[in-house]
């Protein structure tokens, strides 16, 4: 430091040096003139002032960081993220798990000769299962490539390995097409891992379960119908082939939701809920609740604007009155379910467990504990609304686009109710980075 | 009159600090644009978006396809890297402040105050011959050597930097940021898990007293910076405090550039004190002596400051002279260095220069209001990290034929940094409605009325409209724009923070 010093500031030439010192290098047995006690005296009074006010203030009975009166200590993110960990993801993860070992199995019997019903009936609780999990897009669920490329921490892209609705839509031309020149070959194990995900996933047995004509989907000029490949196939060959590739697919999504499964409960599980305290994926809470309030804007993007915003001619994607060709589910007609599931996970998400699990801590309990009653208050009051209103849809979509538009519309408002606090009090409160944030500098 | 201070803007000074502050600024440049491309960011930030907003009058800056900017970008580096070297000056310099501010230019979600700032430094350098010394045209050809140059340069430089503090500092005395402690209470909070800080962090009058002590920080370190005395203890104070900044938020390279933009207060000879100091320390210790030994030695501190300046101005006497004579650089006059005078037109120049960069920051208070909200006057007015301000956007868009009305995301054209940029800020909102406009012209929709339901949340307040829904951003009069008339008032109401509100006495 004092050779810093040296540089910094010139010495004093002028003032006599003790002997053997340098000038201005006071040495223990230097003796002050009279002033500088009083000065070194000020100095430690203020240095001792600056003290007290931090200490008096860490003192409060107040203090965040302190019990916060209800047993629980603020600031402190780890219960947040220990409930929705395992009070809203894992439980959701699991039930998941069940579904889609159950609509594995119902495949198979199908393929096998048994009732298509009982692969329809399968499939609509897997899908449902998995529509919690839509809002739920941290960690595995989430893209590869990290924060700085908007991802989520531990990503592994599964979301759209399951499910990649509406980002990368089904080709229903392309799973036919191998239905007609891949036969032999679609049931082998690494087949899906070589094709696109347009050809696979919860959209692609949808339509392999739902689908009632043995017509493809290709237009005249595709290879399949004008080499009169399609034509050569006998229906029930169709059928059949569309069994196999139903079971091989709903094989293959197992085996992702079992990977997911496996990657929560193994790791990712324990790194979310230490995020900051030895976590190997999360530097911090902070980061961790980053990561879940991106999950959260699926409730904008996906719920509000492709769901709804679209088919109701709401959204700019459709200049038409509606677009009932933009609804989610338009084989199985689930669409209105698929919403309701998304808003009561984006509620168990937010409130860290089922709204009347007396044991839960979500980011309501979080942001009461910091002081932030009025804002939990509005947050847990708009999105009961939301999830009212979604129960008040009537009948499936599309049809309730023309017989009960109103109903939408007002479903639409709730959930921009919840969004627009979201995206502007509850991230401003909490400090949250929206992902790619960290691609620049702030100042 | 006039001619005593023209006079004595041309002074000679020590070149050395001028020489040492050229090379940091040079290396902090080349430093982080190094870490821009090696982030990652050009891909993330300039090839992925496909709309850039543009800043006014400058709507012809384009970005580049993938190659051009890597191109950019390394013209950039090449002349942080010149400058740095004290190198073709003058060419790096040019090509480094062509290409760095092109970059800057070509999109306003991008924009930071410290690059501004590294801009205008640039621009001053430009009337600076600072690769006169300690450089690698002074260590190939040692007669370029000019040992000291008019104080007006360090002068003007000190200068920029105070302005810097100075309106940092006007801009967060206001009742947001020291009497209820906002932002500094949502951050704090946010960085509560901090190693060791964390627990400190938290208390809740910690925040307050950060905002305190930030504010005058910035009111009075080009203070306490000016005088000998403190000048240690506040330079500490400068690296303390901008280590504290870069630990608690992304600033980026902000800190680098004022630690050593603040090198610029210490004694003009300061480096060459320096190196003499660990020559003397690496000869001391290599004859054996005791390291303590030599850090108390009369005899090593005697190579002090004042010495050393009167080494520095005693010789130049004619390097100065033939500096100023020769060099069509400087604004000086003709003749020696203690005859010369600063060129009046020079002088009015610098003039102008500094009332510009004092006063200019200040405009937005022409327009009333609460800059933190309307955000006129923001951009180029060292308003350094004072607010947390994010809104929620949607865009309504009336086809003007048929009423019928459509809802719009910015998200559908901007990325999520993009998207997150511009909601709180007014004059981008009308930007973008401009290009959501086009775009649905494009899509068969030819007349259309853009409005805009925009939610902000200023410094963790509810959620209050900024910008008036019923206004048309399309067919605003260039005179509304002016009057901000379509910007809706600030919110009233105080930042909720209950523990910074009791320390400050309130109920």
């Amino acid at each position: 430091m004092k050779i810093i010093l040296n540089f910094i500031v010139p010495h004093e030439t002028n003032r006599p040096a003790a002997a053997g010192h340098a000038p201005g290098c006071r040495p223990r047995t230097y003796t002050p003139e009279p002033g500088a006690i009083g000065r070194s005296r000020r100095c430690r009074l203020g240095i001792g002032l600056f003290f007290g006010l931090v200490l008096a203030a860490s003192c409060g009975d107040d203090g965040a960081g302190a019990d916060s009166g209800n047993g629980r200590p603020t600031l402190d993110r780890t219960p947040v993220l220990e409930s929705v960990a395992d009070r809203v993801v894992l439980p959701a993860i699991r039930a998941a798990e069940q579904a889609f070992a159950n609509m594995e199995q119902a495949a198979v019997s199908a393929r096998d000769g048994g009732d298509r019903a009982g692969l329809q009936a399968a499939w609509r609780q897997a899908s449902l299962s998995f529509q919690a999990l839509e809002m739920m897009q941290f960690g595995p669920l989430g893209d590869l490539g990290g924060p700085s490329a908007g991802a989520p921490r531990g990503g592994r892209g599964l979301r759209d390995e399951i499910y990649s609705w509406p980002v990368v839509p089904v080709s229903l031309c392309a799973i036919d097409q191998i239905i007609a020149n891949d036969a032999d070959r679609f049931e082998a194990p690494d087949f899906f891992e070589t094709q696109l995900a347009n050809v696979y996933g919860l959209d692609g047995i949808e339509y392999l379960a739902f689908v009632d004509t043995t017509d493809n989907a290709c237009p005249e000029t595709a290879d399949i119908n004008a080499d009169g490949t399609w034509d050569g196939l006998e229906d029930s060959e169709i059928g059949d082939r569309r069994a196999r590739l139903a079971a091989a697919q709903a094989s293959f999504l197992k085996a992702r939701v079992d990977e997911l499964a496996e990657a929560w409960e193994q790791n990712f599980r324990d790194d979310f809920v230490s995020a900051g305290d030895g976590s190997s994926v999360f530097p911090s809470g902070q980061a961790a609740f980053d990561d879940v309030y991106a999950a959260m804007n699926q409730l904008d993007l996906l719920v509000k604007d492709d769901k709804l915003g679209i088919p109701l001619g709401i959204h700019a994607e459709c200049l038409e009155a509606t677009c009932p060709d933009r609804v989610e589910s338009r084989y199985a007609g689930a669409s209105r379910e698929f919403i309701r599931a998304n808003v009561e996970a984006f509620r168990r998400l937010f409130l860290g467990g089922q709204p009347e699990d007396p044991s839960r801590h979500g980011f309501d309990i979080y942001l009461r504990d910091i002081g932030r009653e009025n804002l939990a208050n509005d947050l847990v009051q708009d999105m009961d609304a939301m999830v009212e209103a979604a129960q008040d849809v009537d009948p499936p979509l599309p049809g309730a686009l023309s017989s009960d538009a109103e109903t939408l519309r007002t479903l639409h408002t709730a959930i921009s109710d919840v969004t627009t606090t979201l995206k502007s009090q509850f991230v401003s409160v909490l400090a949250l980075r929206v992902p790619q944030e960290g691609a620049a500098d702030n100042d | 009159m006039i001619d005593r201070v023209l006079r004595g803007a041309s002074r000679p000074v020590d070149s050395s600090s001028l020489g040492a502050f050229r090379f940091l600024l040079g290396a902090v440049m080349a430093g982080g644009l190094c870490r821009y491309v090696l982030q990652g960011w050009i891909e993330v930030v300039f090839v992925e978006p496909t709309f850039f907003f543009k800043y006014p009058g400058f709507e012809w800056v384009s970005v580049p396809g993938p190659l051009g900017l890597y191109g950019l970008f390394g013209a950039a580096l090449l002349g942080a890297l010149g400058v740095a070297l004290g190198t073709f000056h003058r060419i790096s310099l040019a090509v480094f402040l062509a290409a760095f501010t092109y970059i800057q230019l070509m999109d306003v979600t991008n924009y930071l105050n410290h690059y501004y700032l590294v801009i205008l430094f640039g621009g001053l350098m430009m009337f600076m011959p600072l690769d006169r010394r300690h450089s690698l045209r002074t260590w190939h050809d040692p007669s370029a050597e000019r040992r000291t140059l008019p104080v007006w340069m360090l002068y003007v430089l000190r200068f920029q930097v105070a302005v810097v503090y100075l309106h940092a500092a006007f801009a967060k005395a206001g009742p947001d940021w020291l009497w209820f402690g906002q932002p500094m209470n949502i951050w704090m909070a946010a960085r509560s898990e901090m190693f060791l800080l964390g627990p400190i962090l938290a208390l809740p009058q910690v925040p307050w007293l950060m905002s305190w002590a930030g504010f005058l920080y910035d009111l009075t370190i080009v203070g306490w910076l000016s005088v000998r005395k403190t000048r240690p203890w506040a330079y500490g104070a400068v690296v303390v405090f901008h280590a504290f900044t870069f630990v608690l938020f992304e600033i980026g390279m902000f800190p680098f550039i004022m630690t050593v933009a603040t090198t610029l207060f210490f004694e003009p000879d300061w480096p060459s004190r320096l190196k003499r100091g660990i020559v003397e320390v690496g000869r001391r210790w290599s004859d054996g002596t005791r390291l303590a030994g030599m850090l108390s030695s009369a005899r090593w501190t005697g190579v002090g400051p004042r010495s050393a300046r009167v080494d520095a101005s005693a010789r130049p006497a004619s390097t100065a002279s033939a500096f100023v004579s020769s060099s069509g650089w400087s604004f000086a006059g003709s003749g020696s260095s203690h005859g010369s005078r600063l060129h009046p037109v020079a002088a009015v120049a610098l003039l102008v220069w500094c009332a510009f960069q004092a006063l200019y920051p200040l405009r937005s208070h022409l327009h009333g209001g609460d800059v933190l909200w309307h955000e006129r006057g923001m951009r180029w007015s060292w308003k350094v990290m004072v607010r947390e301000k994010n809104a929620s956007i949607t865009y309504r868009v009336e086809d003007r034929t048929t009423g019928r009305e459509w809802q719009v995301s910015p998200r559908r054209y901007l990325d999520w940094r993009q998207a997150n940029e511009m909601a709180g800020q007014p004059d981008l909102i009308r930007q973008l409605a401009f290009h959501v406009a086009n775009d649905f012209r494009e899509r068969g929709v030819p007349e259309v009325a853009v409005r805009v339901d925009a939610w902000a949340s200023l410094n963790g307040r509810p959620p209050h409209r900024l910008i008036d829904p019923e206004v048309d951003l399309l067919s605003l009069s260039e005179a509304a724009v002016r009057a901000g008339t379509w910007i809706e008032p600030a919110p009233t109401g105080a930042p909720k923070a209950v523990r910074t509100r009791r320390l400050a006495g309130l109920p």
